[in-house]
């Protein structure tokens, strides 16, 4: 759904772009074509001012020219004749530049017209030079017969006319270039207009978009935080089930073995045979339902004590001796001598996870051999990581299997369940509790050659409890150092309050005991603590209140770790989310303890 | 696994005599308050299991289970009283908690036993 959400929203982002793009470019093609005429338009402009400049220029000329070969008639003097042939030069390419200027019909008709004029004008001025050379006084004759002012008259005229159609299309010019001039202006203030609307428009709908999206994250949520709820209250209500069902199981088993010890016929043995087999099977499948609804509930809390993990590994092994001895076979453990011999952990989870997998190993061998071996894989200080394997020659698994063996309902092949029995929840429980040990669980077979699964879980060194502590309290620097630190220690369980006591005393902290929560106030708001052991579940005011007074009336920032023997999963990230510091589980574990005071106390950012 | 606890000892004082370093009076000390408030939660779990009262179980299997690693009993008992306390906590389950309880009750009778002669040598 977010998805088709995000996908729509681009493609809205995306139409948008391509509008605005297709906008801009039509914007500038229109205002480019416009550009384009405006500069032809001036062009012509140009032109035309040049054409009438051109015709004043052979206008002028003209005069000139007749005005010389008069004065020259009436005066003799030859210095007056002295330009006449350039002038002629100059009016011809006048009529040149003329033509070229792209003149219309009219003003071609009219320039032949004058080019005409201008050559009869020459001519009868080489004919009055001509008379004036045999009888000046007969070329004064011919000037007098008015034809040559009355060429000139003509010739002015004829460029008169030329001029008035030029000054015509001019002002028809100037009235388009204006007009072209005022569209650009008005294309640019639409474009700009047309952009800013649509940059308003995009902007609404990507506000109206995020805030649908908004609306739309938030219902995931609370349908996600409802789904989750459902499904805690659906494996809690499978768990109970589960519990429910087992004890009136365990009866009927049990009557049936009372039952089997009493007379009965061949028949009734047979009967009450089938009703107790039948009865461990469901009782199997029960315990494995209640096993996994309780892991997915969250209901498994890992413990942390101290245990013989060889013996472990003895006892279980020997749990299997008899079955495998009977099904003829060879059933071997075998220990890594740096194998430590007690270690801190969960032993029921461990040997619940042993029995699982030696158990399918045995179910799943028909001859051939089983192996279990431990090992240390790595080792530090105060943790070391063993390696647990069981390997046996059994039918094995088939590799497009592999990936999901673990997955729950899940069984090597179809007819397993049929031939072996089993719910398929046996190595979903396994790997649950793996993980829960912070522990890995990995498998290789090969169908038909047999199987080997290889489970990694780092457990605490016991040992090294002994060694450390005698450290911690002998010091006289540390002793010192930690009579300046003053502990409040909030229990209501009095064997709890004792226990703290008597470790907090060896360390050398001055402390003092609150047996519930209201207690715990009213000393924090008479005297100065560094530090705060809280219990969780006490009567009157319990561990997640007194923090959220603590912390929200009180407003004291000092460090308080939370103690319960109540460990089950998320309860620490309960306890941090109301304010605590951190969190120790009980019973106490000296080293853990130590590390946490160390760790709130004598950092770098205390005062300490 | 039952049978086995009747047979061998069920209490252990492993974690007091580590935690305290061989230290005999606190050991005794944490014995005096274990022996004399022991038999009486026991009992009123018991009370509590007859009239239903969830809150009341919830609380004294509670308090029960941060007891238990002091005399070893956590090993017989931890996962039957997180079991009770998770089960009174979501108000289901009697008939279970009365099966927890009747273990519960004959390993704690038992651990008295065993530890009482200690506190008096």
């Amino acid at each position: 759904m977010p998805n088709a959400v995000s996908s729509y929203i681009k493609l809205k982002i995306g139409i948008g772009f391509g509008l605005g793009l297709f906008v801009l470019i039509s914007v500038q093609y229109v205002s480019n074509k416009s550009i384009k005429r405006v500069l032809t338009s001036q062009q012509a402009l140009r032109r035309s001012s040049e054409l009438s400049t051109q015709l004043e220029s052979i206008k002028s000329s003209l005069i000139f020219f007749e005005s010389k070969i008069k004065s020259y008639t009436l005066t003799g003097e030859s210095s007056f004749l002295d330009r006449s042939t350039s002038n002629l030069r100059n009016i011809f390419a006048g009529y040149d530049s003329l033509s070229k200027l792209s003149p219309n019909e009219n003003q071609a008709a009219l320039i032949k017209e004058s080019k005409s004029l201008t050559y009869q004008e020459v001519a009868f001025a080489q004919q009055i030079l001509t008379e004036y050379e045999q009888d000046p006084a007969r070329a004064i004759a011919f000037i007098k017969t008015g034809k040559g002012i009355e060429l000139i008259s003509r010739l002015t005229s004829v460029l008169d006319n030329i001029r008035n159609i030029e000054a015509v299309k001019f002002s028809e010019l100037i009235a388009i270039d204006s007009v072209l001039t005022s569209r650009v202006v008005q294309m640019d203030i639409a474009a700009y207009l047309f952009a800013f609307l649509l940059i308003g428009i995009s902007i609404l709908i990507l506000f109206h978009d995020i805030t649908k999206r908004e609306a739309l994250q938030e219902e995931l949520l609370v349908i996600q935080r409802k789904a989750e709820h459902a499904s805690v209250i659906k494996e809690q209500f499978m768990a109970n089930m589960s519990h429910e069902i087992r004890t009136p199981m365990n009866a009927i088993i049990g009557f049936t073995n009372r039952l089997n010890k009493t007379e009965l016929t061949s028949e009734q043995s047979e009967y009450i045979a089938a009703v107790r087999t039948s009865g461990q099977n469901l009782l199997s499948i029960i315990n494995d339902i209640l096993d996994f609804s309780k892991i997915e509930a969250g209901m498994v809390r890992i413990e942390e004590i101290r245990f013989d993990l060889p013996g472990l590994l003895h006892s279980v092994c020997t749990m299997f001796d008899a079955q495998a001895k009977e099904r003829h076979l060879a059933f071997r453990l075998q220990l890594n001598p740096e194998l430590p011999e007690s270690v801190s952990g969960d032993p029921t989870r461990l040997t619940q996870i042993l029995i699982n997998l030696i158990g399918n190993a045995l179910k799943f061998t028909e001859q051939g051999s089983i192996d279990i071996s431990a090992s240390v894989v790595k080792e530090d200080e105060r943790t070391v990581l063993i390696r647990f394997l069981v390997k046996d020659t059994g039918i094995g698994i088939p590799e497009d299997k592999i990936s999901e063996i673990f997955e729950r309902f899940t069984q090597a092949k179809s007819d397993t369940n049929r031939i072996f029995g089993g719910t398929g929840l046996g190595l979903s429980i396994v790997k649950k509790l793996v993980e829960l040990q912070k522990g890995t669980i990995t498998v290789k077979s090969i169908s038909g050659q047999g199987s080997e699964f290889t489970v990694e879980i780092s457990y605490r060194k016991a040992a090294a409890e002994k060694v450390l502590l005698p450290l911690v309290s002998s010091d006289s620097t540390l002793l010192s150092r930690n009579s300046r630190i003053r502990i409040l220690v909030v229990e209501d369980n009095l064997l709890n309050q004792k226990l703290a006591g008597f470790i907090l005393k060896e360390w050398g902290f001055q402390f003092d005991i609150a047996a519930n929560g209201k207690i715990a106030l009213e000393k924090l708001r008479e005297s100065n603590y560094d530090l705060i052991l809280m219990d969780l579940q006490m009567p009157e005011l319990n561990g997640y209140d007194t923090t959220l007074v603590i912390r929200q009336d009180l407003k004291l920032t000092i460090p308080i770790i939370a103690m319960t023997a109540h460990a089950l999963p998320g309860e620490k990230e309960k306890c941090l989310t109301l304010g605590m510091t951190d969190y120790l589980s009980k019973p106490i574990n000296e080293i853990e303890l130590f590390d946490l005071l160390t760790k709130h106390l004598f950092t770098a950012n205390t005062k300490f | 696994m039952k049978n086995q606890a009747s047979a061998s000892p069920v209490s252990n004082l492993e974690y007091l005599t580590d935690l305290s370093k061989g230290n005999t009076a606190f050991v005794k000390e944490m014995l005096g308050i274990f022996l004399e408030d022991n038999p009486g939660e026991v009992k009123t779990l018991g009370l509590a299991i007859e009239e239903t009262d969830y809150d009341q179980i919830r609380a004294i299997s509670h308090h029960m289970m941060s007891t238990m690693p002091f005399v070893g009993l956590n090993v017989h008992l931890g996962k039957e009283l997180a079991e009770t306390e998770e089960l009174a906590k979501t108000k289901t389950g009697i008939q279970l908690i009365k099966t927890h309880f009747a273990h519960i009750k004959e390993i704690c009778e038992k651990a008295c036993e065993e530890l009482a002669p200690i506190l008096k040598g």
